[in-house]
């Protein structure tokens, strides 16, 4: 099994947003971590442009957290460089720090301290803190001021980092699980926010969730991180262009067998009579007689644009074998 | 924001963030100030059991809400909030630092030199006190702030804190108190700030492990190896009129430990044509191994901070009358090999020092009255009680006097001889000059210690006593004599060999 999807697989994992490296806001290059004798990152590459939002994606464990805050400065990587505004981030001088936002719910908020306090204390440090977003992100979330930060619930101290984050007009705002605890209405406010942070302001946005819609809604360029490689790096209408899904109803007693399917369709899932194909290298030739080809006892044959999440379940299905490999 | 406006701007909001643990730990130092105060203000310990709590406990109770104001906002770990700001580590390292040392250092110093109000010193000798006292102190909190800031947590920082405290007190016990103190407590002061900065700077507690185990061993060697401690009370050398004729030294005894495999040299100190009415001290005095022609092998040991000398002639009290025991005897340690060179006259033992000559002056006169208090030069003398007994009374007298646990003074703990006199102001017997002062409480900044004596003695109807004479008069009061220093000048005495003197 490959460790990495390159470009011979349909896949331009390695060049991120295939920029050069200097229009880099955020760069990372072959990235590697560990945690005493785990591994956690193995070799990874990618780079966000400015004004752009790339999307990490990732099982549980993949690897996604601890990349981000490398990418924070929280951690050193043990192997290759990382770089945020130019600077290896444990070395980002203040002012240029003052232009990164960080969300993630790890990091603990001063519990004692109410939101009015914790503005009045951060809001010094950033020169380009905006009172008025300020505000206006406190009533859009309906945050409460004076309550300490303690006695929040978990989607409330979410917002209040996301508050705090976009208050400080970032040029880098590196996001991790944003979404998590928040209702529907103020996800989409955050969604709102955040894109026309990108829009209006050019903020390189490093976004990493499970939830998959919102992240497909969002991105520019799209990664996938898995067991600490990353196995898909490329723009989202890249991305798009390339994958397709095949959703596949055979005859009663037929039998797909996985290892005669064409090479770079993963094999995504399997359900009694039922079988869906990842394909990765759509637009290289007649995609309908291949289908015909590979499945002459289907009954249906439906084949449709891959979204975010069939590509996701896809890799990750085949990687584990769980949908039957190739 | 400038370097200088972060610290500022954490500083500040530190305060505001912790107040009510900056406002109670204000309020136990500050009981432990008063009970301080009050302890010496009366002269005993007439303190409450709150005050008692507050001066046994503010340093662990300080060092646990430093420790908290630290691990608020942890320096390593990946969960911190403050590293995802725009702050300087430096900034954050220092406005933190600055917190700890207010509250470990400035504030029980400042409460220390209050507290020594009612102790009749000078301001000089107020601020060179608490100066002394925070120089030791500093040892401490350097070895507190590293574990602070290396801990992972408040329960992890109790559990080596206490652990590092009782390291503090073996390695305090190791030291020769001949050596000079900063040198251990700089290393280790040195070495505490180090780590701190070593810790906020790379955010991972092993680089300031490393530096602090550097101050540590640093403290360690130089306590052991160091240079002897400044002898301060080198003045002016001793007029010719009370000058001694000689300090001398020789071997009384020597011994093999069979359980520790050394060898142990007993000496004896004398002074011939001393005076009765004078005290002489070996100060600072250290032993060399001598070859015999003279040249030094090695430094073996020191005998603390000095050792009062007894005259070669049997002496007596003031008036020349009653025995005065004072230590003049002092073991050293050598190795096996050391003790046959010894023996066999191979090697000689040479003691190098000050020797300091001294004349009492009194001081004071209390009547026999409970109550009566004299206080003075940072000691106190007071009259507990009077005592009826069935065959006389019984009077209560306690010397106290403030030193420094460097082993700033000698070890009666006391420059003061407190007598009883009758009404002629004739002497008739000596308050405590048996035996030594006991340490007793701390005077807040540790190292700072009280060294009292009480003792009770019967001052009426007493049988004819068995020294001939002993002046059987009533006793009305006691005086408070004060031994000031006429000179001191170095001095090298060669150790005579075993069986010179007896």
């Amino acid at each position: 099994m490959r460790d990495r999807w390159t470009a011979a697989d349909g896949f331009d994992a390695g060049a991120g947003v295939g920029m050069a490296e200097e229009a880099a806001t955020l760069l990372v290059r072959n990235v590697s971590h560990r945690y005493g004798a785990r591994t956690v990152l193995r070799g990874v590459d990618f780079a966000v442009a400015e004004g752009s939002l790339y999307a990490l994606l990732g099982p549980n464990g993949a690897g996604k957290t601890t990349l981000l805050r490398i990418l924070v400065g929280l951690l050193r990587p043990t192997e290759g460089e990382a770089s945020v505004l130019g600077y290896a981030p444990h070395a980002l001088p203040p002012e240029h720090r003052a232009r990164v936002g960080y969300v993630a719910e790890s990091v603990a908020l001063p519990g004692s301290m109410t939101l009015d306090a914790l503005e009045a204390f951060t809001s010094p440090l950033y020169p380009t803190w905006d009172p008025v977003r300020a505000d206006e992100l406190r009533d859009r979330f309906r945050l409460p001021r004076r309550l300490r930060i303690r006695r929040m619930s978990r989607g409330e101290r979410m917002k209040v980092a996301v508050l705090l984050a976009l208050a400080s007009r970032p040029r880098v705002l590196i996001l991790d699980e944003p979404f998590t605890g928040m209702d529907a209405v103020v996800r989409e406010d955050l969604v709102q926010g955040v894109l026309s942070s990108v829009s209006d302001e050019g903020t390189s946005v490093l976004l990493c969730s499970h939830d998959i819609g919102e992240l497909e809604r969002l991105a520019d360029h799209v990664g996938v991180l898995d067991r600490g490689r990353l196995v898909v790096s490329e723009p989202m209408d890249v991305l798009r262009a390339r994958f397709r899904q095949i959703d596949v109803l055979m005859a009663p007693g037929a039998f797909v067998d996985p290892a005669r399917l064409p090479p770079h369709w993963l094999a995504a899932a399997r359900a009694g009579r039922r079988v869906s194909v990842l394909v990765t290298d759509h637009g290289t030739d007649d995609l309908e007689a291949r289908v015909a080809e590979a499945f002459p006892l289907a009954e249906r044959v439906d084949v449709r644009r891959a979204s975010l999440r069939d590509v996701f379940v896809g890799l990750a299905r085949a990687r584990l074998g769980s949908g039957g490999g190739r | 924001m400038t370097w200088l406006e972060q610290v500022v701007h954490v500083l500040r909001w530190d305060v505001r963030r912790h107040g009510w643990l900056l406002l109670g730990f204000l309020a136990v130092s500050g009981a432990a100030a008063v009970a301080a105060w009050r302890e010496a203000f009366m002269g005993v310990a007439q303190v409450g059991a709150w005050l008692q709590f507050a001066s046994t406990l503010w340093l662990p109770l300080g060092a646990l809400a430093a420790a908290w104001i630290v691990q608020s906002s942890p320096a390593t770990g990946p969960h911190a909030h403050w590293p995802t700001l725009p702050l300087s580590r430096s900034a954050m390292a220092t406005a933190k630092g600055i917190l700890v040392a207010m509250l470990l250092v400035v504030v029980p110093a400042l409460l220390t030199f209050v507290a020594l109000g009612p102790l009749d010193l000078t301001t000089a000798d107020r601020v060179e006190t608490v100066a002394r006292g925070v120089g030791l102190q500093l040892g401490l909190v350097g070895v507190l702030a590293a574990l602070m800031v290396a801990s992972p947590d408040i329960r992890s920082f109790v559990i080596v804190g206490a652990l590092a405290w009782m390291g503090t007190q073996v390695l305090t016990s190791t030291v020769p108190t001949s050596r000079s103190t900063i040198a251990v407590a700089l290393p280790l002061a040195l070495g505490g700030v180090g780590a701190w900065y070593a810790v906020y700077g790379r955010r991972r507690v092993g680089p300031g492990l490393a530096v602090a185990a550097v101050g540590v061993v640093a403290a360690a060697g130089l306590g052991r190896l160091g240079p002897p401690a400044p002898f301060e009370g080198l003045g002016r050398p001793i007029p010719p009129e009370v000058r001694p004729e000689a300090v001398v030294a020789w071997v009384r005894n020597m011994s093999l430990d069979h359980r520790n495999a050394r060898g142990v040299v007993t000496v004896g100190f004398a002074v011939e044509g001393a005076s009765a009415h004078r005290r002489y001290e070996l100060r600072n005095p250290v032993v060399l191994l001598v070859r015999p022609d003279g040249a030094p092998k090695r430094r073996i040991e020191s005998f603390g901070r000095g050792v009062v000398i007894r005259d070669a002639r049997p002496v007596g009290a003031p008036d020349g009358r009653y025995p005065v025991v004072l230590p003049s005897i002092r073991s050293v340690s050598v190795r096996v090999d050391e003790l046959e060179a010894l023996q066999a006259g191979d090697l000689r033992l040479r003691v190098d020092g000050y020797v300091r000559v001294l004349q009492p002056e009194e001081r004071a006169r209390l009547a026999i009255r409970e109550g009566t208090r004299w206080v003075g030069g940072g000691a106190q003398v007071q009259v507990l009680g009077v005592r009826p007994e069935h065959n006389g009374e019984t009077v209560m007298v306690q010397s106290r006097a403030l030193r420094l646990l460097d082993g700033g003074s000698l070890s009666d703990g006391s420059s003061l001889r407190t007598s009883l006199i009758d009404a002629d102001g004739q002497w008739i017997r000596l308050v405590g000059g048996s035996r030594g002062a006991a340490p007793g409480g701390l005077f807040l900044l540790p190292g700072l210690q009280w060294a009292s004596i009480t003792e009770g003695l019967r001052i009426a109807n007493d049988p004819p006593s068995a020294v001939s004479s002993e002046r059987s008069a009533t006793p009305r009061y006691v005086r408070i004599e004060e031994f000031e220093a006429l000179g001191a000048e170095p001095v090298s005495i060669p150790v005579a060999s075993r069986g010179a003197r007896r």
